[in-house]
């Protein structure tokens, strides 16, 4: 190792600590008291950030300008409330340092679950050890991946297998027609009581059942364990689908007359078979999540309009054509299954191919035709179909099983690779960033204007919202990945090159021209084919967003933490009162407001959040070492993606925590 | 056999439930709290509060269950000395009192809700 490399590692790692150490350092005196006068109104507290020293006196008077509104502290005794002519105020002594959240402890508007400010009491390190923490990270990921001998590694936990329908219970279980049959009517059960509760029960998110099921329940559930763990589950039990099952079968929980039930039916049209729809559906729900997030009757008018569309696709075209193809959920929970271990996958796809398992494609006597019209010899990636029963009963000589791999495989899957998908990526990871600035932030201004406050304000929001999900995240990972291609081969390529994407996009968008898939080069990414070279920017770009994937899902989770800890004792409540009308049907009508380990929370956050960047980077140099097998030149071009990741992670760290 | 089992299992799931909800808040709730008034307070632009006038007979046991649909509110009577705040979104809170003297009183919000938080009020009208 040279000197000057030696003294570049001691420089980086040396930036690294002084990150840590002199926050902690630089904290003053001590001791003093410090008042402060906090104007809380729908939403915020102004000042939104308060800073004092670890031992100061602190007290704090709150004045609400327009309705009662109250204030509390995590891990701090703090509860005040307050009302026009009415102030409040409390002393205490701030002995433990960090950043703490000051929360909004009386229901005051829709947005109420979202009124936040920050007490900062210095030595404040949180956010400098995260930023140490992010850099160690990324390089020990990088030095790690770099390091002669990991790809082979890597290669060796590809090959595990545990086929869980081989398993004789497994098999019986998930053959029986009433097992997925059960798990839907669980499910639609509660989907009726959500519909029941957003059309008819109390406007007040905080308390209706809609509100609390749907977007704390359902989508932590999702988040922490449907999807990084059990992959498209979810698709298994979702009641959407389902009454346009029930008429695509005749039947409710026999096979009925599938096959030939869509045969008269009109085909999906050809420039739709892809997910620009899905990518047009999630934003337009993002776009208007405060107003959805926050409204029962808003909730109750998506799924209804869900369910309705869901019902009239089937009718037109049959199958599960909606999940496929417009579904925002099965968008989201389709390109982040692609981190799980859990899989429906063929065994022997020639098996297939060659007719001897008829049942691959036409269904067979106990099984009904695929719901996500996919041949099952091309089962390779999550993306593109759920879980369903019916793969298990139809083929004859379990060919096709549950499959449990190590996590993320179907990153490196190169069939099938689209624009749509790669914008998909992008558009998910900046909803994740941008959904934590609105409802973590303590911003007042920001959730005026995501919750309508005043048209002019919300179109401004939708123009920025939609030019930083389409424009501004893809565009600068693009020009990043153009960066990382010149550095690697000592020449930059074409300044227009940097920006051709944009072209591109916009001819998709319109024409909705049918997908090309990227080039399929080889079928095995982690063997390095040593003489092609870095391929054109524009595959290159594909190519890397899937690495992206992992920290989308991380960026999700940490949201989702911060979201769910601080509301779920809402759902506790609901079960006894679900339409807010006064119930106490099993005596948890009165559960108090718990934030559930506020100290926990943040590190927890944290490590998810990095080690999300960690695969994120593995990732990417997996996708890249199948293009060259020259490692100085694999570095090169993802210096700068990479770049742009640690500024993602730092980013959503500063938000979250 | 098998056939009537789905169609009853997916009739309870369908219709069974919300017939079982509405017979609960609305017929069975009803009669174990016959004689109670529920107010639900919201501010004018939301629809103002319910019921804008409530009558009763003099002497009465007068039993009010108050809640909120938007923001915190308050309920007050001067005349009868009844004053109850907050009454937060979501929550019940109950109120009782008899109906002592006859007359018209008024009630309305006492915390301050909206710039139109002076026209929430409702008139209680003890008849002889």
């Amino acid at each position: 190792m040279g000197k000057a490399k030696v003294i570049g590692v001691l420089g980086i790692w040396g930036f690294v600590l002084a990150l840590v150490v002199v926050p902690v350092w630089a904290a003053t005196e001590t001791g003093a008291t410090r008042e402060f006068e906090i104007v809380v109104q729908q939403y915020s507290y102004s000042p939104n950030v308060i800073r004092v020293n670890q031992g100061d006196r602190v007290k704090i008077t709150l004045y609400s300008i327009d309705v009662m509104h109250g204030l509390a502290i995590d891990d701090y005794p703090v509860a005040l409330q307050s009302w026009v002519g009415k102030t409040d105020s409390v002393e205490f002594v701030a002995d433990q340092a960090g950043k703490f959240r000051m929360r909004c402890t009386v229901v005051c508007g829709a947005m109420h679950p979202f009124l936040v400010g920050e007490l900062i009491v210095t030595p404040y390190a949180t956010f400098p050890i995260s930023l140490a923490l992010t850099l160690a990270v990324a390089l020990g990921t990088v030095g790690l991946m770099a390091w002669p001998g990991a790809a082979n590694s890597a290669d060796l936990s590809r090959r595990l297998r545990l086929r869980l329908t081989h398993i004789g219970w497994v098999q019986s279980l998930v053959k029986n027609r009433w097992t997925q049959s059960t798990l839907i009517w669980l499910s639609l059960f509660f989907f009726v009581l959500i519909l029941l509760a957003a059309f008819l029960g109390s406007p007040v998110g905080n308390a209706n059942f809609a509100i609390i099921y749907v977007w704390i329940v359902w989508w932590g559930a999702l988040n922490f364990l449907l999807i990084p763990i059990g992959g498209r589950l979810w698709c298994v039990m979702c009641p959407i689908p389902i009454p346009g099952r029930w008429l695509d079968h005749l039947s409710i929980v026999r096979k009925g007359r599938a096959g030939t039930a869509s045969l008269g039916r009109k085909l999906w049209p050809q420039r739709f078979r892809n997910i620009w729809l899905q990518n047009i559906a999630f934003l337009s729900v993002a776009l208007f999540s405060a107003i959805i997030m926050t409204r029962p009757l808003a909730t109750g008018i998506v799924l209804a309009g869900f369910l309705v569309v869901a019902f009239m696709t089937a009718w037109i075209y049959g199958q599960r054509v909606f999940c496929r193809y417009i579904c925002p959920v099965s968008g989201f929970i389709g390109t982040y299954s692609m981190v799980s271990p859990v899989a429906v996958r063929v065994q022997d796809a020639q098996v297939c191919l060659t007719g001897k398992d008829q049942a691959c494609l036409l269904g067979c006597e106990t099984g009904s035709d695929c719901p996500w019209t996919e041949h099952p010899g091309s089962q390779t990636c999550n993306a593109y179909h759920g879980i369903s029963s019916a793969c298990f009963k139809r083929s004859a000589k379990e060919n096709i099983a549950l499959t449990i791999r190590p996590f993320g495989l179907d990153l490196f899957v190169v069939n099938g690779r689209g624009l749509d998908e790669v914008y998909h990526v992008f558009i998910m990871l900046t909803c994740a960033i941008l959904y934590s600035a609105v409802y973590l932030g303590s911003w007042g201004w920001l959730k005026d204007l995501a919750n309508i406050a005043t048209i002019s304000g919300f179109l401004l929001y939708a123009v920025v919202f939609l030019l930083a999900n389409l424009v501004l995240l893809p565009g600068l990972f693009y020009v990043a990945v153009w960066l990382g291609k010149g550095l690697a081969e000592g020449k930059l390529p074409p300044l227009r090159e940097a920006f051709a994407f944009i072209g591109i996009v916009i001819q998709q968008m319109v024409a909705f021209r049918r997908r090309q898939p990227l080039p399929n080069s080889a079928k095995m990414p982690n063997i390095p084919l040593a003489t092609s070279g870095l391929p054109s920017t524009q595959r290159l770009f594909g190519d890397y967003s899937y690495a992206l994937i992992p920290l989308g899902v991380a960026a999700w989770l940490g949201f989702t933490i911060s979201l769910v800890s601080v509301n779920f004792h809402d759902a506790i409540r609901l079960l006894s009162n679900p339409f807010g009308w006064g119930w106490d049907l099993f005596g948890t009508a009165q559960y108090p407001w718990i934030l559930y380990a506020p100290r926990l929370i943040p590190s927890l956050q944290a490590a998810v959040v990095l080690f999300g960047l960690a695969v994120s980077i593995s990732a990417a140099y997996r996708i890249a070492i199948h293009h060259t097998s020259d490692r100085r030149q694999v570095l090169r071009s993802l210096t700068p993606p990479f770049i742009i990741m640690v500024a993602i992670t730092v980013l959503v760290l500063r938000l979250i925590l | 056999m098998r056939k009537l089992v789905e169609i009853v299992g997916v009739l309870v799931v369908l219709l069974g439930l919300p017939v079982a909800v509405y017979a609960y808040e609305f017929v069975y709730l009803p009669a174990q709290r016959a004689d109670v008034i529920t107010v639900v307070m919201r501010t004018p632009s939301n629809g103002n509060l319910t019921p804008m006038v409530i009558r009763v007979k003099k002497g009465d046991l007068v039993r009010l269950r108050l809640t909120s649909e938007d923001v915190s509110h308050g309920f007050r009577i001067k005349e009868l000395d009844i004053n109850v705040y907050p009454i937060e979104p979501g929550k019940f809170t109950t109120v009782e009192f008899v109906a002592e003297e006859a007359g018209t009183f008024d009630y309305f919000c006492n915390i301050v809700c909206s710039t139109r938080h002076a026209e929430m009020r409702g008139q209680l009208i003890v008849e002889e």
